[in-house]
This record gives C-alpha cells, structure tokens and sequence, in this order.
C-alpha cells in the first residue's frame, strides 16, 4: 500500500522551475530521505507535501486521498522543522499537547497522551520547562513528539538535525529510525548530509535543480549513479570524461588514451560519458604496473590521512589523476608523497554515468 | 580597566545624566515653598501637589488628555494592526511607499501637518470635537505604534505560524495561538508609545481643540507662557512618576510574557 505518493508535481516562481515534474512513491512505513544541495528542491516538494503551498501542476497523495486541494490545516502529515519551530510561549506539555487541543481532544486524554509521547522521547522530565530552557538536541525531540501524538499517515523532516553537533546527530538518526520501526509511520527526511541520507534511508531519493534524478536503496545510489550529480552528492569519487564503446557485451571505456575494461552489461553507449570510480574500490599498490592491464600507474602526488583511512591523488605523466583510498595501515602509505604506485582497478567496481 | 571601556562607560553615565538631570530638577523644583519656581528648592513641602490635585481643572485637563490619548491609542492600534500585519507579508504591491507614507507624519512638520488639517477639516465643514482631534492625533502616534509592532512581527520566525497550521490550527487559530503572544510584547509597548505620544501632544490641540477642551498640555503651555508657578512643576513630576510606572509594569509583562511560570 501506497503511503505518499507524488505525480507530476512542478513549482513555477516566475520563470524559475522549483520543482520540475517530480514523480515517485513512498510505501506505508517506509523511510525516504531526500538528499540534494540548497536549491535543488528538496525543501520545495516536502512543503508542497505538506500543503504550504500550492504546487502549479501535479497531484499529491497520502493513502488512497489526493490531498493535492485539501489546506495545510487539513492533511495528515506532520513535520518537524529545521529550527524546531517550537512555540516560545508554551511550556513543552502545552507544545506537545497543542494539535490535541486544536482536535478539542478532553483535557485528561490529552494529558495522558503528552506524557506518553514525551516518555517516548525521554524527555517527560521537561514537561514543564519552556522551550528556551532546553538544548537543541532536547527542542527537536520534543518537537518530534508533538509531530508524533497526533499520529500522522506520513511525517515530513526538513533538516531537523542540521544545527545539531555531529556527535549528537548520529545518536539522533539511529534513535529516530528505532522509533519510525517502531511506530510504523511513512517518513520523508530531506537533508543535505549525505551521511545522513544514506544511514537512515530505505531508499534515498536524489534532487538536483528542481529534479528528481533518482530513488533508490543506498547501496545502488551510491554504486549505481545515473547521473554525475548524483555521483557526486553522494560523497568523493572518480569521475572519468571517457569515450565508450560496447565489446562482446560489455562495455570499454577509453580514458584520455588509456583503455578501462568495465563489467557493465550494455547494448548502446553515447559517444561521451563518465566512468565513476569510488576511491575505496580500487587497490593501491607501490611500484610499476602489473600484468592484468585494467590499472594505473603514476606518482603520489597528495595524501589525505582520514582516519581508518587515507585518500591519495595518484597522477601519470599524460596528466590522468586517479583519487585513490588505502587503508591507514598500508604499507604503500610509508613511501609517502611523490612515490611510485600502481591502482589495480577491478572492472566491477567501474560503473558508467551517461550525463 | 582598558581605557576605550572607561570611556565608554564615561558616555553612558554623561548620557543618562543629560537625559535625566532635567527631569530631575522638575521633580525637586516641584517641593519648593517658595511661589516662583527655583533650583535648588527651598525648604520641603507637598503645597503644589495639594494645588493640583484639589484643582478640578487640572483634573479636568488631566483627565481629558488621557481620554483623548486612550482614543487615539486606540484607532492607532485598529489602524496600525493590520496595516503593519500586512506591511511584513512579504509580496505585498507598493509596501515599501506605503510604509513610507506611514511614516510620513512624523517627518512633516508638525505645525505644517496641523495647518493643513485646520483647512480640509473646514473644506468638509468638520467642527472640531473631541473624536476629530483624536483621529488627528492617532495620525501622529500610529507611525510610533506600527514601527514598534512591526519590529516585533518581523522576529517572528515565520515557521510557527506555519507549524501551528501543520497541526490543525486554521490561519486565525494560529494567529492567535502563536503569533499574538509573541508580538504582544511589542503591541504593549507599541500601544503604550502611541499612547504617551497622543497625551503630549501639543500643537494640533492648540490649533484644533475647541477653547472648552481643557488639555494638559495646552494648560501647561498656557500656563508657563502667562502666569508660571511651581504647580507646573508638580504636574510634570507626576506625569513622569506615572510615566515610569507605565515602563516598569510594561517591563515586567514582558518578562513575565517570555519567561515561564514556575
């Protein structure tokens, strides 16, 4: 059963197209986030789900409803906001207890409904304070709460942990998914972090200039690119200018004069087109080139220590350059900047990205 | 100490001094016993207040200029409200020229502004009353009254309005819920501005009162132009004292508005 769903939606500001014929399906349950820079859209289409605005073509659905005509007031579909959009003159109980009283819910039923969902997110011992008396972490998940007690079909996150500190914000993710299984509501999670994205979601829808290029799980994403843009706001990668061509049914790539075997399965290749190369999909080894072909050979030119593990610019003399992952420990990591390596490149970790 | 700290701190006391020394001498001028005003006042004594207070035309005066300022306040606030709610939606024609001539009372001459309502109120065959004079006044004391609601709007973070909305509230309900306690800070405040501009308010009642309006201003204008005595100087050490208690409980709401309960 459909939870959300989303056909056609476009978003004119004068000549500007906001949101550009946006088409896709959230299942009952399921978790989406929606990952794009600012002014891709993302924040656009979650209020046009929500009924901030009006979108100028497409319809909108939660179940078997097309809520595309029914006012913000009226949908069934919560939201937490970036800047928690707490309301400054209520204590977090009159927060939290507010939607309820807009239903004209009895006062003993309300009580007993704010102290369950603020025991949920532990926060019941801040039912009295004043929003301005809590730390942010503690504002969005009283914000949550007052999201969750009315039990919305679908509940709509706009950037809720963007002004949190890192720490917190991974403990925050893992306990918002927890409690999205748990309660089972349909959740859409826009974000820029594509960290974030990836970590929380089910499928990761991709929004660039008012698009949606792509939704799927976070491993074909990631992977799997269709376009450059989604290739790159899901984090580093290699992404090779190169001319393809199909042999025996796979495809070839020629990159400035070097040819790449890859194991992609295709019948027809553009005449242009990209080769992604993550950095972690390749093996760097130190010294010249070995008998397999499908490598690169060149000259450390830059290292990145990350932590686990560190990232090397390798370049050739034809002026190739290769980003390159190896883990920390490596012993090709000793022969430092300006060594000789070569980075065995297996043809399945070579995926080609047309646009 | 740092020296520039010093010297800041130095202004502030100069300040406040050149801000509060006349004030000051007013309110000591009105003990004296002597029958001329004189500072510093001689001897002790609570005469003028007793002068004032028992006179019923300074009560009269007194209590009409606070009718007609409450008045005033108050087509201020029935204008302003709407019009500054409106000025801080965005997307609204004309807002910055329409803002602009809200303004425009305070920045013409206020004699010039008088003249002029003295000749249309004529054209229309307007003879003066107490609401003609207040709407003129309410002219000049809306311009104060939208500026400060208007700041007060403008923090609003817009995304309460639209939360309250998200969880049921129609657009009232959520202007009422939401964004009326966070601007009445700013309404009272407003208002009470209005309100202290409306009663000062000396030269359109000179022009536009009719003679029997007994306004405190006008008295007291009358007053130090032709028979001077320390009375005035009670007068005005009560309208700062009440004054100040306006500001402080207006100060105390505010807080009280912001902070919670317990």
């Amino acid at each position: 059963m459909s939870g959300l769903e989303v056909a056609g939606v476009s978003q004119r500001y004068g000549s500007v197209d906001v949101l550009h014929d946006v088409t896709f399906e959230v299942r009952k349950g399921e978790f989406v986030t929606v990952l794009g820079q600012s002014g891709s859209g993302k924040t656009t289409l979650l209020r046009a789900i929500a009924g901030f605005i009006t979108p100028s073509a497409g319809t909108i659905r939660l179940g078997d409803q097309d809520v595309s005509q029914v006012p913000l007031n009226k949908r069934d579909v919560g939201m937490v906001f970036q800047n928690y959009a707490l309301f400054p003159h209520m204590s977090v109980r009159e927060n939290v207890g507010y939607g309820l009283k807009i239903r004209r819910v009895a006062k003993d039923e309300i009580a007993e409904r704010v102290d369950t969902e603020l025991r949920r997110v532990a926060m019941l011992d801040f039912a009295d304070r004043r929003p301005s008396q809590l730390s942010g972490g503690q504002q969005q998940r009283v914000a949550l709460a007052r999201a969750l007690v009315l039990r919305p079909q679908v509940v709509l996150f706009d950037e809720p942990f963007s002004s949190l500190d890192a720490m917190l914000r991974v403990t925050l993710r893992a306990d918002l998914r927890e409690l999205q299984r748990s309660l089972g509501f349909t959740a859409m999670f826009v974000t820029h972090d594509h960290v974030e994205a990836m970590s929380m979601a089910d499928r990761v829808a991709v929004m660039h200039q008012g698009r949606l290029l792509q939704i799927d799980d976070p491993a074909t994403v990631y992977r799997r690119p269709t376009h450059r843009a989604t290739a790159q706001l899901l984090g580093r990668s290699n992404l090779l200018p190169c001319t393809p061509r199909v042999e025996n049914g796979t495809v070839t790539v020629d990159w400035m004069g070097k040819t790449l075997r890859t194991a992609v399965a295709r019948d027809t290749v553009p005449d242009q087109a990209y080769a992604m190369i993550r950095p972690e999909n390749v093996t760097v080894a130190p010294g010249g080139p070995s008998s397999d072909g499908n490598d690169f050979t060149g000259a450390v030119i830059n290292q990145e220590y990350q932590g686990g593990f560190c990232l090397l610019t390798v370049r050739d003399d034809a002026g190739r350059e290769l980003l390159c992952a190896a883990p920390s420990e490596a012993p090709v990591l000793s022969a430092g900047v300006g060594a000789v390596v070569t980075v065995a490149i297996p043809p399945s970790n070579i995926w080609l990205v047309d646009d | 100490m740092r020296i520039d700290k010093l010297a800041g701190r130095t202004t502030v006391v100069l300040l406040c001094l050149f801000l509060v020394a006349p004030l000051a001498v007013v309110v000591a001028t009105a003990f004296t016993t002597t029958p001329y005003l004189t500072f510093p006042p001689r001897g002790l004594t609570l005469k003028w207040f007793d002068v004032v207070l028992s006179d019923p035309s300074w009560r009269a005066a007194l209590l009409n200029s606070a009718l007609l300022a409450a008045g005033s306040t108050l087509i201020a606030c029935l204008v302003g409200t709407p019009a500054a709610i409106a000025l801080t939606k965005r997307g609204v024609a004309a807002s910055n020229l329409i803002g602009l001539l809200i303004v425009a009372p305070i920045v013409v001459p206020s004699i010039m502004y008088t003249l002029g309502l003295m000749l249309a109120y004529s054209k229309i065959s307007f003879t003066p009353q107490p609401w003609t004079l207040a709407v003129a006044i309410s002219v000049l004391a809306t311009p104060y009254f939208m500026r400060t609601l208007m700041a007060g709007l403008e923090s609003i973070d817009p995304s309460l309005e639209i939360a309250a909305m998200n969880l049921g509230a129609s657009r009232l309900r959520a202007w009422r819920d939401v964004v009326l306690p966070a601007v009445i800070r700013s309404f009272v405040s407003g208002a009470l501005l209005a309100f202290i501009i409306s009663f000062d308010e000396l030269i359109v009642p000179l022009f536009l009162a009719r003679p029997t309006d007994e306004l405190l201003p006008v008295r007291i204008y009358d007053m130090i132009a032709y028979d001077i005595d320390p009375s005035i100087a009670a007068v005005s050490a009560i309208l700062i004292v009440v004054t100040c208690v306006l500001v402080v409980i207006s100060a105390r709401d505010t807080k009280r508005a912001v902070e919670p309960k317990s």
